[in-house]
Formats: structure tokens, sequence, C-alpha cells
């Protein structure tokens, strides 16, 4: 091979070897995914903030019993839809159904936070508040979960309220 | 043997030409990247310094909710929030230690609504927003509502 061709190759490499050194710069500098600790932080803290601040809120209209005490009551007579029956009519299921979602539509929809909120003793939903791209059975999507076993009177099973905030 | 010398003078400047071509794109491909990095690392203080704020204000003795002295977490007691909100301003070198330049309010959503400064020392620019639900507590009829409480700092 002539001098001058070997001199070429020896450029060529270069070249090539000075393009992967700054392709990886761009991949891992330029286009490295930030402001992933605000997200985590505050989707953490939302999901337990929310569940902790909805079971103490008192359903002023509902004999000042708290959200907790409304669930327990759905969850301990389902069948009858609770057997509290609150200042306008309602009962208990019912209340805290509404009462719940009229929360979530003030915070979490205000905020556009895809979430899921699901009441639950057994197989049975009390109450089931889930966005669109944030199903309990999807798994690709990263999730900030709280779960709050709230026990129920004459039952063997407490009942779960988990609040899943979705990325 | 005058033109070969010329030729070998060419291109030792071509070389060095070239050499120092390389060399100013390297430098400004490397900073362009430390600008970047910088500028990365300066959003990760500035949104660190807003989680910080965020935690100083829901942990804050002056408003946070108490029974026998025990502390209760995510719940704000309305009565020392107006109290706060009335006073803050006369004590603000104190509080600028704790919050800095931010702006902190507290808004209730359920079952009515309700809105209080607790803290406001904003300067113009852009700022980092924190907004958590906490349970607002009204002592003097024994009830909690829920709001959130809103942390705007500068950055």
């Amino acid at each position: 091979m002539k001098k001058s061709q070997m001199e070429i190759m020896g450029l060529v490499i270069i070249v090539i070897l000075v393009s992967l050194a700054v392709l990886f710069v761009v991949q891992f500098i330029f286009l490295k995914e930030s402001g992933t600790l605000k997200k985590t932080y505050t989707h953490t803290q939302l999901a337990a903030n929310t569940l902790n601040a909805i079971t103490k809120t008192t359903a002023r209209s509902c004999k000042n019993q708290d959200l907790t005490q409304l669930l327990q009551d759905c969850a301990a007579y389902n069948v009858q839809g609770g057997i509290i029956i609150c200042d306008d009519g309602r009962r208990s299921c019912d209340y805290a159904n509404d009462a719940i979602g009229e929360i979530l539509s003030k915070t979490l929809n205000a905020w556009n936070k895809e979430y899921s909120l699901i009441a639950s003793i057994g197989s049975t939903d009390i109450v089931d508040y889930t966005t669109e791209n944030c199903a309990p059975e999807r798994k690709d999507i990263e999730k900030q979960t709280k779960i709050y076993p709230i026990p129920v009177p004459g039952q063997s099973q407490p009942m779960t309220l988990r609040l899943d905030i979705c990325n | 043997m005058k033109s070969k010398a010329q030729i070998k003078m060419f291109e030792t400047l071509a070389i060095l030409f070239i050499f120092f071509m390389l060399l100013t794109f390297g430098i400004i491909f490397y900073g362009r990247v430390q600008k970047t990095t910088i500028s990365q690392e300066t959003q990760e203080i500035v949104i660190l310094n807003a989680i910080q704020v965020s935690e100083r204000a829901s942990f804050l003795p002056d408003v946070q909710c108490s029974f026998d002295n025990i502390p209760v977490d995510d719940c704000i007691d309305v009565e020392k929030v107006q109290a706060l909100s009335n006073i803050y301003l006369d004590n603000l070198a104190y509080y600028y230690n704790i919050f800095g330049f931010s702006e902190i309010l507290i808004n209730q959503t359920y079952p009515d609504a309700g809105a209080w400064v607790i803290y406001s020392n904003p300067t113009p620019g852009s700022f980092q927003r924190i907004q958590l639900p906490v349970s607002i507590y009204h002592p003097i009829q024994d009830t909690y509502a829920l709001g959130f409480i809103d942390v705007r700092v500068q950055g």
C-alpha cells in the first residue's frame, strides 16, 4: 500500500473515533433526562398527603363524621349503601363517593395529574376514581403509591384505600 | 528545490490551519457541553431549594396542628395561619431566614373555599412551584377541611 493511502486511512480512523466520541457526549449530556427529582418528590408526597388529608376531612353535612368513618360504614353495610344517613338524605356510600370525587377534582384533576384512587374491601370496590392513563393493571408506567388500611367493624379484613400517582 | 520547499511550507501551514480549526471547534463544543451541564446542575439546586422550603412550610410549628403539644403531620391549624398572615410582615427578616425569596399560600378547597398568605417575599422572574394537599383544622368547630399548601420559590 502506498504511504499516502496509509495516511488517508489513518485520518479516516481518527475522524470516525472523533465522531463516536461526539455521539456519546450528545447522548449522555445533551439528551440526559432532567427534572426527575422534583417529580419523584412531589408525586411521593402528593400520594401520601392526599390520602392523609382525605381520611381526616370532616363531612360537615353528614353528622360531622370524618370520611374514614363514612367509608367504614359504607364497607360494613355495602349492600344497603351504608346505614349512616346524612343531613341531605344521602347514605354514607354516596356521600363519601361524592366528597372524594369533589376533592379530587379540585386537587389532582386541577393539577392535571394521572391517578388511581380505589377503596376496596376484598374484591368489592367502594370508591374508584381512575384517570385514563393510570389504570391499576398497567405495569409499564412509573407510579408512586400510598396504601392506607382502614379497619372495618365486623369484617375479618380491613378496607384498603390505595392512591397511585402516575408519572 | 525552491518550489519543493514552498510546497513543504504550504503543507505545514495547511496542517497548522486545520489543527487550530479543530482546536477551536473542540473548545466551542466543550464550552457548550459545560454550559448545559452547569445549567442542569443549577436547575437541580433550585429544585432542591424549593423542596426544602416546602418541607419547612409543611412542618412550621407556627402553623402546624398540635394537640397537647404533640404536633400532627400534614395538618395546618387555621387559627395559627390567620395569626401568622397578620404578623409575618412585621417579622419578615426572621421568616426570610427560613423561606428566602418565596411565596407560601394556604388554599382551602373542601368543603368551602378559603385562602391565606403566610409568607410573601417574591422577586420578579421564574419560580418553582410545589403544591401539596394538607388537612386544615378549624379548632373552633373541631372539624377538618381539605386544602393545599402552595409554595412558589424563586429560581
